[in-house]
């Protein structure tokens, strides 16, 4: 099973759209249990890692000795990628089918995952947003992606981008409010 | 938006940072600015600051907060376990900026307080250049603790390697470093977790140790919960015995150390991936291989050839994945330091005595003006014991001053003290044992080590008859030691055993194997040593034709070689010895049943023996079945013997011809021929 999730991973990597979508569902039923464990064993919300958390859906998908993903910022990346996608896709779902919305619980899943997301932000506009912010700074939307989706800290971002924390700071201030200002213009 | 070029943007992006920096009144300055120079931008900036969330600026949570006499005001850092705010004084009469660190975990208990208040009582008394001053600390209004420190505001150390090159430099700092380790230790206090981000340096260049151990355990919750992602992110410096859970001792801290030296050198881990396999952190650091120095230092003025190696041998130490096995403590790892930056040997020893031999041949090869060879060969003699010699601290300390005493000796002898000649290694040799007995008469232990030392060496020379004085001052040295060992006494008197060889050294050696036989009985003797002396000690017996004695030792030594924790070149050398009695006694059955023994002892455990002394075995075994007339035992053990005396000698060198001369024997014996 793991060797095909490699493949899938690898095949997407290359540039093949359609294996993301036969991933997709594994890592969101995975991700939707282990994040359902953390609430169960842990009172403590506040210390839950997402980061721990993403590390442990790769971890287990992949095999700890089979993970081909080379190095940290590879792996971040391309989970950051995954929940944006698992979490943007079910939003747009919902906005299409209110029906369907009756097993998302965007609230749920963005509190859970303790990522720094209001929780009832319109999903699908931010992913739009981004999208324009990428065209102008491709690295402050990668901040933003690993910060949202990623649930990084700003001291890991720090890390893998090699920069300062103060800079990422304000990269991170600044394309929250440019988000604002673009989400706020709709 | 979408109509600013990216060009623009990053313009945009450069003066929102820089007004990012200001406070309210200098903003509002600075935006009236650029409203007169670009109003455009001036428009961009205004509605992202408009849409600017302060608190996205710094740390989530940094609500800044007063603590104690301080007030928090601004976010400086987030770890995993705590945030540091600068925090200024705001009661008192004196004006003090801090870094002031509040611990995430959550309230503490009772208990927890009072070791939080203990550990800070320990700190507070750290006072060290190098160590970031605890100044003051305490439990918040919600149960949470906060430590105030030393603000160190020059640079990080990745920043202070970046612009420092020097090999020299880094390694003086790195030495500031420990020092403070080695300090703090002496307080009885374990850093725990040594690694880049808890060194800082100050406007000066002088680095400061921060963070020590006092948060740590705090929390044992939080640390489990972060176990999987946390953790991951500084297993990098992490020591075995960590990552087993087990405590973290001094010598967690000296393999911090270590890593720590090793990146400022190559900016890369000693656990580093090396397979591409993806081999987590912990996998590696607990089995996989420690790296080497990559071979091309990005330095300036890198360490080459002996100072490299050193170098090499020191960082392995540190790195030892047992603890027992790294230095013993920092002050150990200073001192090698300090023996690296001077171009000495490692003075605890690390490294390996037959290596920092050479290096001091080597230092010294002008000094000497004499053919390093052939001094090399002496060297490698005094090695050997040296070696034995090795095995606690205490003993290595002092092999190191005798090896000073030695050098100076050796390193003193210029060629015109010898008629012109270069010095013969006996004569240099024998010099250095009469100087050592001129200046080190009031100290028998250096005088009899490293007289035991000289002898031992003069005799693997072939030099007999010199080292028969100079053992015998050994000797006359171990007799007025304090706590004179018989064990130690026995190894001296096998050596001069050997020297004995003369007619006319008959009583002499007589009256020693009398002394060996006393000796052996006493209990402080182990097995192995009683097998091996008395087994020498008879070997020379027979060589006189002494055989009674000879057959009287092997016969007291004998029982011993029942008992299980024999060493195995104990027990070879004792077979040997007593298939050469028998040999030399023409009892050519017996002495094949002692060589074939021994053959099977050095088969069983190859690994423990060089090839010669296998090869030398067979050739004696070959010996004795010609002896004995089994013509096809003795060539099947020639063939053994043969390839390493042809590999080994030259063609016509006496002991090829000799071993040539038992293989023709034994050919003509069975009528094969030979191959």
């Amino acid at each position: 099973m793991s060797d095909d999730i490699t493949q899938l991973l690898r095949r997407w990597h290359e540039g093949d759209a359609s294996a993301l979508e036969v991933l997709l569902p594994q890592v969101y039923a995975e991700l939707r249990q282990l994040a359902a464990q953390e609430l169960r064993g842990h009172r403590h919300h506040d210390t839950l890692q997402p980061t721990a958390l993403l590390n442990d859906v790769f971890v287990r998908l992949l095999g700890a000795q089979q993970v081909d993903i080379h190095n940290r910022k590879h792996l971040f990346t391309t989970a950051s990628k995954l929940m944006r996608q698992v979490l943007v896709d079910r939003a747009r779902a919902q906005q299409r089918d209110k029906r369907g919305g009756g097993q998302w619980q965007q609230v749920e899943w963005v509190e859970a995952l303790h990522l720094p997301i209001e929780a009832d932000m319109d999903l699908a506009a931010l992913d739009d947003a981004l999208k324009a912010l990428a065209q102008h700074d491709e690295r402050m939307a990668q901040i933003v992606e690993w910060r949202c989706f990623g649930g990084l800290e700003v001291i890991e971002v720090a890390h893998l981008l090699e920069v300062d924390e103060r800079t990422v700071y304000r990269d991170w201030a600044m394309a929250k409010a440019w988000l604002r200002q673009a989400l706020g213009a709709e | 938006m979408s109509g600013v070029s990216n060009n623009a943007f990053g313009q945009l992006r450069v003066a929102f940072h820089a007004l990012c920096d200001l406070p309210e009144e200098a903003r509002a300055q600075a935006m009236a600015d650029w409203w007169q120079r670009d109003a455009a931008l001036a428009a961009q900036l205004q509605g992202l600051l408009a849409h600017l969330d302060a608190k996205d600026l710094h740390a989530p949570g940094a609500d800044l907060p007063r603590f104690g006499p301080f007030q928090a005001r601004e976010c400086i850092g987030s770890g995993g376990m705590a945030d540091v705010f600068r925090a200024e004084r705001v009661s008192g009469d004196f004006d003090q900026v801090v870094a002031l660190k509040r611990l995430r975990a959550s309230r503490l208990d009772g208990a927890q307080q009072a070791r939080f208040a203990q550990e800070r009582k320990l700190l507070v008394r750290l006072d060290h250049p190098n160590i970031a001053r605890l100044i003051d600390g305490g439990i918040g209004d919600e149960g949470q603790a906060w430590l105030a420190m030393e603000l160190v505001d020059g640079a990080s150390w990745g920043e202070w390697i970046a612009r420092t090159p020097g090999y020299a430099e880094r390694l003086a700092v790195f030495r500031q470093v420990a020092e403070a380790v080695d300090y703090a230790h002496r307080h009885l206090v374990v850093h725990r977790d040594i690694k880049p981000s808890n060194i800082r340096l100050t406007r000066d260049g002088l680095p400061k140790l921060l963070d020590f151990g006092i948060a740590k355990g705090l929390d044992e919750d939080a640390e489990e919960l972060t176990q999987s992602g946390q953790r991951l992110l500084t297993w990098r410096y992490a020591a075995p015995e960590q990552i087993l859970g087990q405590a973290a001792t001094t010598a967690t801290d000296i393999h911090g150390l270590g890593v720590l030296l090793f990146e400022l050198l190559s900016s890369e881990s000693p656990h580093g991936e090396t397979t591409g396999a993806g081999v987590p952190w912990a996998a590696r650091i607990l089995q996989g291989p420690t790296r080497r120095l990559p071979g091309q230092l990005a330095l300036l003025n890198a360490p080459r050839s002996w100072q490299r190696r050193g170098l090499e041998a020191l960082l392995a130490r540190c790195l030892e994945k047992a603890p027992e096995r790294r230095y013993p403590s920092v002050a150990a790892l200073l001192d090698d330091l300090d023996d690296l930056q001077h171009e000495r040997v490692l003075r605890s020893g690390t490294g390996g005595f037959a290596r920092q031999w050479r290096w001091r041949v080597w230092r010294h090869r002008r000094a000497l003006g004499v053919a390093t060879v052939v001094l090399l060969v002496a060297v490698i003699g005094v090695v050997s014991t040296l070696r034995q010699a090795q095995r606690a601290e205490q003993q290595a300390a002092r092999a190191e001053a005798r090896l000073s005493a030695l050098l100076d000796v050796i390193g003193g002898a210029v060629p015109t003290e010898y008629s012109g000649h270069e010095p013969r290694t006996v004569d240099l040799l024998l010099a250095a044992a009469t100087r050592l007995q001129q200046r080190h008469a009031d100290d028998p232990l250096l005088l009899r080590q490293s007289l035991g030392d000289i002898g031992h060496a003069l005799l693997n020379q072939g030099h007999s008859e010199a080292a028969v004085p100079v053992l015998r001052a050994a000797l006359q040295a171990q007799s007025s030691e304090r706590d004179a060992s018989p064990a130690v006494r026995l190894s001296l008197l096998k050596l001069l055993a050997f020297t004995l060889e003369l007619p006319t050294q008959r009583s002499a050696l007589r009256a020693l194997a009398g002394e060996a036989q006393a000796l052996s009985s006493d209990s402080r003797v182990s097995a192995s040593q009683r097998m091996d002396v008395l087994g020498s000690v008879a070997g020379a017996l027979s060589k006189q034709g002494d055989f009674d004695l000879a057959f009287a030792l092997l016969d007291q030594a004998g029982p011993a070689q029942d008992a299980g924790d024999i060493q195995v070149s104990a027990r070879e050398n004792f077979l040997r010895q007593k298939g050469w009695v028998a040999l030399r006694a023409e009892q050519f059955r017996s002495a094949m049943t002692a060589f074939v023994e021994a053959v099977s002892v050095i088969e069983s455990q190859s690994e423990d023996f060089v090839p010669m002394r296998r090869a030398e075995a067979y050739a004696l075994l070959a010996q004795a079945a010609l002896g004995a007339g089994d013509h096809a035992a003795a060539l099947s053990a020639w063939k053994q013997a043969w390839p390493e005396y042809q590999r080994a000698f030259p063609e016509g060198h006496v002991e090829r011809e000799l071993v040539w001369a038992i293989g023709k024997q034994a050919e003509e014996g069975t009528g094969t021929p030979r191959p």
